[in-house]
Parts: C-alpha cells; sequence; structure tokens
C-alpha cells in the first residue's frame, strides 16, 4: 500500500524534516537590533538555516535570506534571493523552497546581486514511503484551515453534526468524529477524492462555514494522503511534539522595506526537527502595524511593534517585530528625565519616532493628581493655593500630601473591592462592610503587595473574624479559585484552559487543574451565625482532570509539577512561588495594574491578559517597574509616587502632529471619562449639594460605599461595575446615550443644580458677585480660572436672563457637561 | 430556682378593653451588678398594668417608685431589680409580666462593675469622657456611632469587651479606638469567642486622650440595638482550662492533655466515658490521648469549644490499634463536632484533636465529651412562652428526634402545679404532637409561671428521662444568638391573661 501511495502523491508534501540544522540562534540576534537609519543596499547576506537535512522524499525546508546592510539594519530578501542546487537529483529549489529529491548531499548557493552564501544540503531516507501522521498532519491541517475553530467545529456541540475538539486539543474525540463517527461517511477509503471531509470545505458540497479549502493548499494534500493511506492511527512510538521555534524571534524592520517571511519549526522528543511553516496557523497581535498571511509571510503597515503568534497543534511561539519609518519633520527634543519610567519610555518613543507632548500645565497636573491619587477634585482654595505657589518642587510635594491623604485610602480600596467582588451575593451583607474594612486598613497602612496577597491566598476560619477568608467565599469553589488567582496575580486568563487547551495562548488543560490542586483542599462550611462562612482546610483531596481522569499534581507556571505530600497547606507553597522576586508575573501584573490607574492604559493591556501575544507597549519600563516594586518590598506607594513624578505622567493630553496617533505609547496623556463614584462625588463637590446614600451616615462619598448594592442609576449608567467578575474589565469606561441623558436632564444633576443650601445659593447668600461666583465654579469644576473670553459669556448670559439664579445654574450645568469636566485629561 | 418577684395589682380594676401579652422592644440598662440596686427601664408595647419581672437568677424586684405614671404606661415600665450576690458573670434572662400575658425574652450582662448609662447623642465632635476602668450601657442609632474619650498612659494595656449579640441585640457592633489625631490605632470587630461583639486588648504606645467609636457595622440602629461595653485597665482573662470545674460542672473523670503529646506514642492516658481537655498552645498543634476499647462498642466523642467561648474549631480523629486512621469528625455551623463511632477490634485507640485550621493561642482551649452511646431520643418545642387567658387550654408542638428507639414516649411538665395535659403519649414511631396543656384556675393573670416538659420512656431496662428544650425558639428570641445560656434551655414562660369576659363585667 505504500508503495501505492508514494507512487500516487509524487508532490505529496508534508512531515518535513530538519535535522540538524546549525541553527545559530544567539549568534542571529543582532538582527533585532536593527539600526534607526536605513542604508539602502546590502553588503552582506545571511541565510537561515545554515545547513538542511531532509529526512524523506519531496520534504521541504524554507530558506530566509537576510540583507544585512552597512549600518547594521537587516532586510527581509527570502523573496528576491535566486537559489541554486549544485545537484538536483538531491535537492532543488522550489517556489522559494528546498525539497528533497534523492538521497545525498549537495549544496544550495543563495545569492543576492554580487553576494552569495551556500547552505550544505542532506537527504536522506528518499526510498522509505512517507507516512501521513493522524496528528502533526491531518490535525494540524484541519487548525490550519480552522475547522476545529471554536467557531466552526470546534464548538463544545460541533456544527452541522460534525464535531471535533477545539484546535485539537483532544486527538481521540478528532479520531472517532473522523474515521467511525456517522457511518464512516466523512472519509472515502476507495475514492478519497470523495470523502466528505474534501469535498465539504471545497464547496464541492453544501457547506455552512463555506469555501475553507483549495486544492493547492498543503492541507488538502495532507488529508486526501491519510484517506488514501487508509486513515491510519498514529503509532503510539510516535515522537512528541515538544516545542515550536518562529523564526526569527525578533527582528526590526525599516520603511520602506516592512515585509518577512517567517519559518516555523517543530522540535519532536526524539530529536528532531521539522520545517512546519506551511501548517502553522499565524496571528498579529496588532493589525493596524502589521498582517500575517497564512504561508507566514509578514507585511509591516506602518511605525510600531506588533507580535507575530504562531500556533502549530499545542505549541506557540512568537516573533516581535518592529517597524521604523523616518518621519518628516521629527526631531527628538531631550524632554527631561525625571526617572527610569522616563529613560525607559522615551527611548521607545524615541526609537518608533513619536515625539511626547509637553508636560501639562498646573491646572491640568492638579486635576489630574488630585483625581488619580484620592478620586476627588481639589476644592477652589486648594486650587488657588497651587496655583499661586511659585515653589519649583510643588507637584512633587503634592503628590506626597495627596498619598497621604484618607481619599487615597477609600480610592485604592474601592479598586481592590472591585475586582475581590465586594458585594453581598458574593461575601453576604455582614462581610462586604467587614471585607472593606480589611481593605481600607491594607491601603491605609501600605501594607506590601507580596504580603496583600499572601493574607488572602492562605486565609481561613470565618470570613466574618478573618475578613480576607472572603477571597474563598467569592471565589467559591477550586474552578473559581483557580481562575480568580490567575488573573489576579498571575495575569493569565486561564478560565478557557478549564474545557480544553487554551485556543490562543500555551496553557494547557492540564496545567488549569495543576493550578487547581493548590487550592482543591480548601473547604468552606456555615459558620456560628446565619450569614458568616468558615473557610477551612481539608486535610485531603486531589484534581482530576476530567479529560485524562489523571489525578493532578500541583504545578506552576513556567516551574512544572512538584510534589507535596501530606497534609501541607499547599497554598502555602504556591504563595512562596508566587511572591518570589524572580517570578515573572507577580510584580509586573501589579506594577501595570498601578501604572493603568494612572495613566488610563496598562503597559499590557488589557491589564490582566498578559500573553505572548499581547506584549507589553514597553517591555523595558514593565521590566524595571516590577524590579523596583521588588526592591523595594512591594510597595505600592513608592511606584505610585515614581509613576507621579515622571515627566511621562505629567505630559500634556494635547496631541501634536507627531504623536496624534498614538494611543499605545504614552505620548501624551490619555483622555479618558471619570469613573462612575467619582464623578458623582465631583458632581457634589462643584454644586455643593452631597449625595445622601440610604443605610450609609451623611457625607459617605461614593467612592466610600463598601459595595455596589444599593441601587444608584447614575453611577451604574456610568459604569459602575456589579463586580461579578474579577476582570478589571467590568468597569466600564464607554460612552453611551444615558449618560448624556443623566447629565443634560437627570434628576441627579437638575436636583443637585437646585438644592436650597448649595454652593450657587450660599455664594449668592454672601453677596458674592457673578464673575467671581463664576471663577469659584471654574475653580471648583475644572481647577483654573475662567479666562476672559469665557468669563464675558458667562456673566453676560447671567445677566440676560430673566433670573440670576437661574443663570448661574445654566453656566454650572454647562460646565458639568462640558469634556473638561466629564474626562479626566 | 424560682424567681418570682411578683407585685401584684388589682388588674380587674384598670380601664382596659382589651389584654395582649405584652412585648419588651429595648431594655435601660442592659446590665445588672450582683447586690446592687438597679432601675431597669423596659421600652416596648402593653405594659401597662405590669404585675412583676421575671429573672432567670435570683433578684428581687420592686416597681420603682417615685416616677410618674410608673406602671400605667403601654410604652414603658421601670422595675428595680437587685441582683442576689451570688449570682455569677454572664447573661440573665428577664421578661415582663402583665395582666395580658408574659412578654419576650431579654437577657441582661451581669457583670461586676456597675455601668453607666449613655444617654446619647455622643459622636466624635462630643464624645463622652470616661475613667478607666468603665462600664457603659446604651444602644447605637442608625446611621451613627457612639464615642467616648479616655486616656492612657505610655505602654498601658486597655481591654474592650462589647456585649451586645450575646445580650440578643441585632448590634453587630464594630468598635475603632482612634488617637488625637483622627489615626486609628485599633480595630476590633468580630472574634473567634465572641462571635460578633468585639472584644479584645491594646497596648497604647503613646500616653494621651484616645477616642472609642462605637457602632454597627452596617450602621443599622436603634433602641433595641443594646450595648455594654467594658473598658478594663489590663488584658482580658484567658479561657479557663478545663472548661468545665471538675467536680461542679460534671461528673465524669476530667483528663488535661500533658505536653508533649503531639505524637501518637506520646498520647495521655484517658478513660472513658469521661472528658479529655486541652488548649492548642503553638499553630500546629495535635494533641493525642489513649484509651482502651473494645471491639463492638459505641461511643460518642462530643467537641465542645464554641458554646463556651472558646475559639477552636475542633478536628477530632480517631485512630485504631493499628495505627490506621478509624473515623474523623470537625464541627459545621453552630453544631458542635460529634463523632459517633463503632470500634471494630479491642485494643488501644487513641484520639487526635488538632485545631482545624492549625490555629493556636490561649483561647484554643477544647473539650471532648466521651459518652457510650445509647438509644434514646430528643425533645424539641418550638415556643420559649406562651400566653393563654386563665384556666384556658392551649396546644404546644412537641417534636421528637429519635436515636434508635421507636417506641412511645410520655410528656408531662414540671413547675406549674396543677396543670393537666391530654393527648401526652407519643405513639410508636411518632415524631411530633399537639400537647394540650390547661392551667389550673389558681394561676391568676399577671403571675409568673415557668414549666419544662419532660419526655419518659424505658428503653431496655432503663428509665430515660428528657427534658423537652427551646434552643431554637430561644435563638430566635436573642435575634440568632447562637449559643442561647444553656440555663435558660428548656425553661417555657406562660402567662396567664385576663379572660375576655372578665372585662365586659367591669
Amino acid at each position: 500500500m505504500n508503495g501505492r501511495i508514494a507512487g500516487k502523491f509524487p508532490n505529496l508534501q508534508f512531515e518535513p524534516r530538519l535535522s540538524d540544522c546549525g541553527i545559530a540562534w544567539g549568534a542571529l540576534l543582532w538582527c533585532a537590533l536593527g539600526a534607526a537609519s536605513h542604508a539602502a543596499e546590502p553588503v552582506r547576506i545571511e541565510v537561515f538555516p545554515t545547513t538542511i537535512k531532509l529526512a524523506g522524499l519531496q520534504q521541504v525546508s524554507h530558506l530566509i535570506v537576510t540583507g544585512i546592510e552597512s549600518d547594521g539594519g537587516v532586510l527581509d530578501l527570502t523573496n528576491s534571493a535566486e537559489l541554486v542546487s549544485a545537484n538536483k537529483a538531491i535537492a532543488k529549489p522550489q517556489a522559494g523552497r528546498i525539497v528533497s529529491i534523492g538521497d545525498g548531499s549537495t549544496e544550495i548557493t543563495v545569492r543576492i546581486g554580487d553576494l552569495e552564501t551556500r547552505v550544505p544540503v542532506e537527504v536522506v531516507q528518499c526510498a522509505v514511503p512517507n507516512r501521513v501522521s493522524f496528528r502533526f498532519g491531518v490535525l494540524a491541517a484541519l487548525s490550519k484551515q480552522g475547522c476545529n475553530a471554536g467557531a466552526c467545529h470546534g464548538s463544545p456541540s460541533g456544527k452541522g453534526g460534525f464535531r471535533l475538539s477545539l484546535r485539537a486539543y483532544d486527538p481521540s474525540i478528532d479520531e472517532h468524529s473522523l474515521v467511525r463517527d456517522a457511518f464512516n461517511r466523512r472519509t472515502n477509503l476507495l475514492e478519497p477524492e470523495q470523502s466528505l471531509l474534501l469535498l465539504k470545505p471545497l464547496m464541492k458540497v453544501a457547506h455552512g462555514g463555506g469555501h475553507k479549502l483549495r486544492k493547492a493548499d498543503l492541507a488538502y494534500e495532507v488529508l486526501r494522503g491519510w484517506i488514501d493511506q487508509g486513515c491510519q492511527a498514529d503509532p503510539a512510538e510516535q515522537p512528541q511534539l515538544v516545542k515550536l521555534d518562529l523564526y526569527p524571534p525578533v527582528r526590526t524592520l525599516h520603511a520602506p522595506h516592512f515585509t518577512q517571511q517567517l519559518l516555523a519549526i517543530a522540535h519532536f522528543s526524539d530529536g528532531s526537527v521539522r520545517d512546519v511553516t506551511r501548517l502553522t496557523v499565524f496571528t498579529t497581535s496588532d493589525s493596524g502595524v502589521a498582517s500575517v498571511d497564512e504561508l507566514g509571510r509578514v507585511t509591516g503597515h506602518d511605525r510600531g511593534e506588533s507580535v507575530i503568534l504562531a500556533r502549530y497543534l499545542e505549541q506557540f511561539a512568537t516573533t516581535s517585530l518592529t517597524f521604523l519609518a523616518e518621519v518628516p519633520g521629527f526631531a527628538w527634543n531631550n524632554p527631561p528625565e525625571h526617572n527610569y519610567i522616563d529613560h525607559h519610555l522615551f527611548a521607545k518613543l524615541r526609537q518608533l519616532q513619536i515625539l511626547p507632548s509637553d508636560l501639562c500645565g498646573d491646572s491640568d497636573f492638579l486635576r489630574r493628581v488630585h483625581l488619580d491619587v484620592t478620586g476627588e477634585l481639589p476644592t477652589p482654595d486648594e486650587t488657588n493655593a497651587f496655583l499661586n505657589d511659585t515653589d519649583p518642587t510643588k507637584r512633587a510635594k503634592l503628590i506626597d500630601r495627596l498619598l497621604e491623604r484618607p481619599e487615597y485610602v477609600k480610592l485604592w480600596a474601592l479598586k481592590w473591592a472591585d475586582l475581590l467582588r465586594v458585594r453581598s451575593s458574593k461575601v453576604s451583607t455582614g462581610g462586604v462592610y467587614k471585607f472593606h474594612h480589611w481593605l481600607v486598613a491594607a491601603v491605609r497602612d501600605n501594607l506590601p503587595y507580596d504580603q496583600f496577597a499572601r493574607q488572602l491566598l492562605t486565609a481561613a476560619g470565618s470570613t466574618f473574624v478573618n475578613p480576607p477568608a472572603n477571597y474563598f467565599r467569592s471565589a467559591a469553589d477550586t474552578d473559581d479559585c483557580t481562575e480568580t488567582t490567575s488573573q489576579l496575580f498571575l495575569g493569565i486568563r486561564i478560565r478557557c484552559a478549564k474545557c480544553h487547551n487554551h485556543p490562543f495562548e500555551k496553557w494547557t488543560q492540564d496545567n488549569y487543574y495543576g493550578i487547581a490542586a493548590f487550592f482543591t483542599r480548601v473547604g468552606r462550611k456555615s459558620g456560628p451565625t446565619p450569614e458568616e462562612q468558615i473557610v477551612w482546610l481539608q486535610r485531603g483531596g486531589e484534581v482530576t482532570q476530567p479529560r485524562t481522569g489523571k489525578q493532578m499534581q500541583p504545578w506552576l507556571p513556567l516551574s512544572g509539577s512538584i510534589d507535596l505530600p501530606g497534609e501541607v497547606d499547599r497554598r502555602q507553597t504556591f504563595v512562596d512561588w508566587l511572591t518570589k522576586p524572580e517570578n515573572p508575573f507577580f510584580a509586573k501584573v501589579g506594577v501595570n495594574r498601578l501604572w493603568a490607574h494612572l495613566m488610563g492604559r496598562g503597559i499590557v493591556e488589557p491589564v490582566d491578559d498578559f500573553r505572548d501575544s499581547n506584549p507589553p507597549a514597553c517591555a523595558e519600563l514593565l521590566a524595571a517597574l516590577a524590579e523596583d516594586f521588588v526592591q523595594r518590598g512591594y510597595d505600592c506607594k513608592h511606584i505610585l509616587r515614581t509613576i507621579l513624578n515622571s515627566h511621562a505622567y505629567q505630559l500634556s493630553s494635547r496631541v501634536t502632529e507627531l504623536n496624534a496617533k498614538d494611543a499605545k505609547y504614552f505620548s501624551h496623556a490619555q483622555t479618558r471619562l471619570v469613573p462612575a463614584e467619582q464623578l458623582l462625588d465631583a458632581i457634589c463637590q462643584v454644586t455643593g449639594a452631597p449625595e445622601k446614600f440610604a443605610g450609609m451616615p451623611a457625607g459617605t462619598l461614593a467612592t466610600e460605599l463598601p459595595s455596589p448594592d444599593g441601587s444608584n442609576d447614575f453611577m451604574r449608567v456610568f459604569g459602575q461595575p456589579a463586580r461579578e467578575t474579577v476582570c478589571a474589565c467590568e468597569r466600564s469606561s464607554d460612552a453611551n446615550l444615558s449618560q448624556a441623558l443623566q447629565m443634560i436632564n437627570g434628576p441627579l444633576v437638575q436636583a443637585k443644580l437646585k438644592q436650597n443650601d448649595n454652593r450657587i445659593r450660599r455664594l449668592v447668600q454672601a453677596n458674592k458677585s457673578n464673575p467671581e461666583i463664576v471663577s469659584e465654579i471654574y475653580l471648583a469644576a475644572l481647577c483654573r480660572r475662567p479666562d476672559e473670553v469665557e468669563l464675558t459669556t458667562a456673566t453676560q448670559h447671567i445677566e440676560k436672563a430673566s433670573d440670576r439664579i437661574l443663570g448661574l445654574e445654566d453656566v454650572c450645568w454647562a460646565l458639568l457637561n462640558s469634556n473638561e469636566f466629564l474626562f479626566q485629561h | 430556682m424560682k424567681r418570682l418577684a411578683l407585685a401584684w395589682v388589682a388588674v380587674a380594676l384598670l380601664p382596659k378593653a382589651s389584654w395582649s401579652a405584652p412585648s419588651i422592644s429595648q431594655v435601660e440598662p442592659v446590665s445588672l451588678s450582683p447586690g446592687q440596686a438597679v432601675d431597669v427601664t423596659f421600652i416596648g408595647g402593653e405594659l401597662t398594668g405590669a404585675s412583676g419581672v421575671w429573672t432567670s437568677a435570683p433578684a428581687t424586684v420592686a416597681i420603682t417608685p417615685d416616677l410618674e405614671g410608673n406602671g400605667q404606661k403601654a410604652d414603658r415600665v421601670t422595675y428595680r431589680i437587685t441582683l442576689a450576690a451570688e449570682v455569677p458573670r454572664g447573661p440573665v434572662g428577664v421578661r415582663v409580666v402583665t395582666p395580658g400575658g408574659i412578654s419576650n425574652l431579654r437577657l441582661l450582662a451581669v457583670t461586676e462593675r456597675p455601668s453607666s448609662m449613655d444617654k446619647g447623642p455622643n459622636h466624635e465632635k462630643s464624645p463622652v469622657i470616661v475613667a478607666l476602668p468603665a462600664a457603659v450601657d446604651g444602644h447605637i442609632d442608625a446611621e451613627n456611632g457612639r464615642t467616648f474619650q479616655f486616656s492612657a498612659g505610655t505602654g498601658q494595656r486597655i481591654s474592650f469587651d462589647v456585649w451586645a449579640r450575646r445580650l440578643g441585640s441585632p448590634l453587630d457592633a464594630v468598635l475603632r479606638v482612634f488617637d488625637a489625631a483622627g489615626r486609628e490605632v485599633a480595630y476590633l470587630d468580630d472574634s473567634e469567642t465572641t462571635g460578633p461583639d468585639p472584644r479584645g486588648s491594646t497596648v497604647f504606645a503613646t500616653a494621651g486622650d484616645y477616642f472609642v467609636e462605637l457602632r454597627d457595622v452596617r450602621y443599622r440602629g436603634g433602641g433595641d440595638y443594646a450595648y455594654h461595653m467594658r473598658f478594663g485597665d489590663s488584658d482580658l482573662p484567658a479561657l479557663p482550662l478545663p472548661l468545665v470545674a471538675p467536680g461542679v460542672g460534671t461528673s465524669v473523670p476530667e483528663i488535661m492533655e500533658q505536653e508533649p503529646n503531639n505524637l501518637p506514642e506520646q498520647a495521655v492516658a484517658a478513660a472513658i466515658p469521661g472528658a479529655m481537655n486541652g488548649r492548642f498552645e503553638v499553630p500546629g498543634d495535635r494533641d493525642y490521648f489513649q484509651f482502651e476499647g473494645k471491639q463492638g462498642q459505641r461511643w460518642l466523642f462530643i467537641g465542645q469549644t464554641r458554646e463556651f467561648g472558646s475559639a477552636a474549631d475542633l478536628l477530632m480523629r480517631l485512630y485504631k490499634p493499628d495505627g490506621g486512621q478509624h473515623a474523623e469528625a470537625e464541627d459545621a455551623g453552630v453544631d458542635e463536632g460529634v463523632l459517633d463511632t463503632t470500634l471494630p477490634a479491642d485494643g488501644i485507640y487513641r484520639l487526635a484533636c488538632e485545631e482545624l485550621n492549625r490555629r493556636a493561642g490561649s483561647d484554643y482551649v477544647y473539650r471532648v465529651n466521651v459518652q457510650s452511646y445509647s438509644p434514646g431520643f430528643v425533645l424539641v418545642v418550638e415556643q420559649d412562652k406562651y400566653d393563654t387567658p386563665q384556666a384556658t387550654a392551649f396546644k404546644t408542638k412537641v417534636n421528637v428526634r429519635r436515636r434508635d428507639y421507636n417506641g412511645p414516649i410520655t410528656l408531662a411538665v414540671e413547675g406549674v402545679e396543677g396543670l393537666t395535659l391530654t393527648d401526652n403519649v407519643l405513639g410508636e414511631g411518632a415524631n411530633e404532637i399537639q400537647l394540650t396543656m390547661t392551667p389550673p384556675a389558681g394561676l391568676v393573670p399577671g403571675s409568673i409561671n415557668t414549666l419544662r416538659i419532660i419526655g419518659t420512656a424505658k428503653i431496655g431496662e432503663t428509665e430515660v428521662r428528657v427534658v423537652a428544650n427551646t434552643t431554637e425558639a430561644l435563638k430566635r428570641a436573642c435575634n440568632g444568638l447562637p449559643y442561647p445560656p444553656p440555663a435558660l434551655d428548656g425553661m417555657i414562660a406562660l402567662g396567664i391573661a385576663l379572660p375576655p369576659k372578665q372585662e365586659e363585667k367591669k
């Protein structure tokens, strides 16, 4: 049979094998260090791989050809290189790839103009018939074509009666579906081309998923070949896939040379390697910067950075590509660096030729830092004092003062209460208040972040007596603990891996249940009082992986499985690992949250979604912040102070021509809607009409509320989270029509404006003039005095009004509805 | 234990159209000192013509004289109560009696130090200044707290002990101590030993004035949100070990653990039936006891911790003579752990006791009461008080939880002479009964009566006698108090109301 196959499919190209390529990864790393300027012609060329070994007939290897310019810059010349074989009976070039023809050794000459280099090629085992691997051929082909994607046959119930495991995470399901399910109707061993498996994606038979396969695709050849070979299962001794490499791992490209061919190489447990580029799925992290086609060809579209994620079965690899282009008019103006933040961030901006905005003015800074640190606006007196202060260090001094204010404490307690799901349905009504106070005390005492995590993750006892135990009340089962802990402290959204290997990341189902093994012994029982719950440590209990039925050992990311015999509290081991200074996740996730709060966007964004395919905007900055965090004993206040004092934080929100398109690299302050609670408090401050919350003492601020349990339409409309999830994304910052209606004609704003003893009426009673009142409203709302035009316009409006109070209310209403008030800037 | 101090008045002459049982929503103060006369005001409804106060501890009670309209008001009445000098610290139950019946139960704290009454409102701007040691009674208003000011010396340890939930108050108290600059220097909320009632001590590093804020954790409040707060100038006493004083509260051998006994081979010899006692001294402490057992013996190992105010959550594991684990028990909710097991072989068994979360400290004390298992039953009465017109029958539901006994159970009543029962036999297998009780005509309206329902049965050759408990009713009466005072359990108050026709005669 094998002989028949070999004769029938002479062009079958799959399982390409490369052995001993002589890949000098380290030596080629310099390619990433592309120079800022671009030279026109290469002075040298390099080829990867430097040697080729192909095992079997018609096996293929790509050759990546790189031109080295005189200044060290690089450009991809793969598509323009001339390839010449010294012996075409052994190997020959074909469509830019090297194809094995017969056993023996030869050499490929790679030529670019006058430049050339040679690549030795060895071909073996051409007489051995090729076997199509079910796993490495068929399943990879189905993944490549998207057949087993979540929206297609990889959904839990499949599509059209045909179910595949999501992205081939479970070969046994796939084998059953393809070979035995539906009375074998999907494969036709007598006439492979008539197999439903081929006819449907070719659209020879109606297919809801559309035209997914072409005869020219390698996937077609692989699937047809496998059917023709009798739909054989893989032998038990087949080597395992252990790693995927992507070449080049990192590269900087200069306009106009914005293309790069990628090469995906799979490593197997027997030491062999194979070029799997044509069966690898490629995706880009930023399609605005670069796109990648199905053959692994990257095309840059704009300045910036993009990570290309390659997935071959369950293995992932990434390439980080930077695209640089000369920007007319760009000249680095050497803005002062206040600290290491500016050093790293400005280096990135300079490399990308994005010029930062100017430093913001005192008014903007005052308003911004007050809202960011305390959640409140400064009073008019505070604003006047700051604006009149001529001390050159007044910003730093203000930052120090604000970080010691009680409002700082309640604002950060609010942020953590959001993430820890402090609401009555999760932790009981009494628990809300007790847990919230614990958070307040933790922030007030500047509890080091590692201790904060430790107290939460190792908590036990009564949720009322020991409030951190509520962590295990809101995370009410082992799965929830696994997902919550991963997302909160590791920045890993691992939920997908509960049911199958993570479709976009390297986390597997085994990993999920390995982490779960740390939390499976957490028990919960009723407490002495009805609302109370007791968290306790069971002396035994293991986690079983539902797909394999295997009992899982505790597993730590990047460390592996560990043996923890006996009745130990496994959570201690987890936290010991988590809070080690060298932990690659913990400190970075922590500082990223702090950064995102102040800068409006995480260095990694979303803040709790760290993955290879979602790279940091400035990896050096993130690393430096994390290192500082660790060295300073996980002192959150220190990091906040460092960021606040940076030049980067104090940049203006006004964009320039040289940074207008930047929404990622912090070249200017990011304007964003003031969060719900802060906005409500700000309206109360400006109008001088405090809000009274049911059941809470008079004077309680919205930011002080321990939970969102009391219904407040205004805050809900402005994105107050319900605290149902641990995702920071639950707090919405999107603008919507309801918000406009609330501000323009909503009952809350109207009531504040009309309240008898509000700011306007108090000022009128104090015999203040219209300009004085207008100025104070401007100071209260915008932290600045009105300019001449504003003051004149407002005063004239008041004077023309039939009722002076009404006119003043109009002015205040207009300011409350201005973007300058509604947005943090 | 009859504590009747009745000031009987001519109820028939009172101008009232109809009579309803009295109710109490608020008591001021909520503490009594043994041997000291205290005027206690009961606030509630239907208190007109109050004829007396029932107390669960020995006391003399008289209506307070010289108060205008005292005894004639529906919403309040004041009695002078003098507890007997020998009454120990702890809660004591009180009820007000009127011609309409008997009121709901309220608990008062018995304390050696007289309290001052916090009349409020006092807050951070106008705190009440107290000199230590001190005790204050009062209630918390909604959305507000109470603030007290005291002085502390450098390095002085000061204790705080709030009684609220332990008195059946709905107050979920939180106590915060601030320095003069407004910095929080201590925060006390729930405690492992006292539940929602804050209890603890703190050392003040700096001499100066300090401020205590007491409030409900959820900012709730009202007249019934009562509290009794003690400020001590020393640390709080640790729990005693053993929890039950030998020869006083127990008749079985009380075995004490002796460290080191963390390993099986270090087990302390114990006799069963008996009680094993210990304290978890250091985190992860494990105490082994050993005893000789016979194949087929069935024993109950009853853990006792929180009902005595211990912080311990007890985990018990029983090991066979061959060293293998035989059984395990830990408590859940308010139920203390019970290990009910039949021994599989003759030999030396070891009982390992440890704290469920491996915690330790002076308050982590435990007692394991080991009893031989025997068939029996538990009786449960759903109410802790009944009101009925004079000489008029009333019904009460009694539930039964049987334990390997399915035979008949005969019910009787103790405490009220002449009270007759009908339908007082629970038939074979029956799990509930509507018991009809008729008080004697001699029980007059306004009289104070308490009774207990007793069940008896002959199980094998043994006459078994069981007092019906009212635990759940007491919990309800005391705002969910998880461990009501044991002395009150099973004690049913009976109020006798004026019959309707008597009002017509008038």
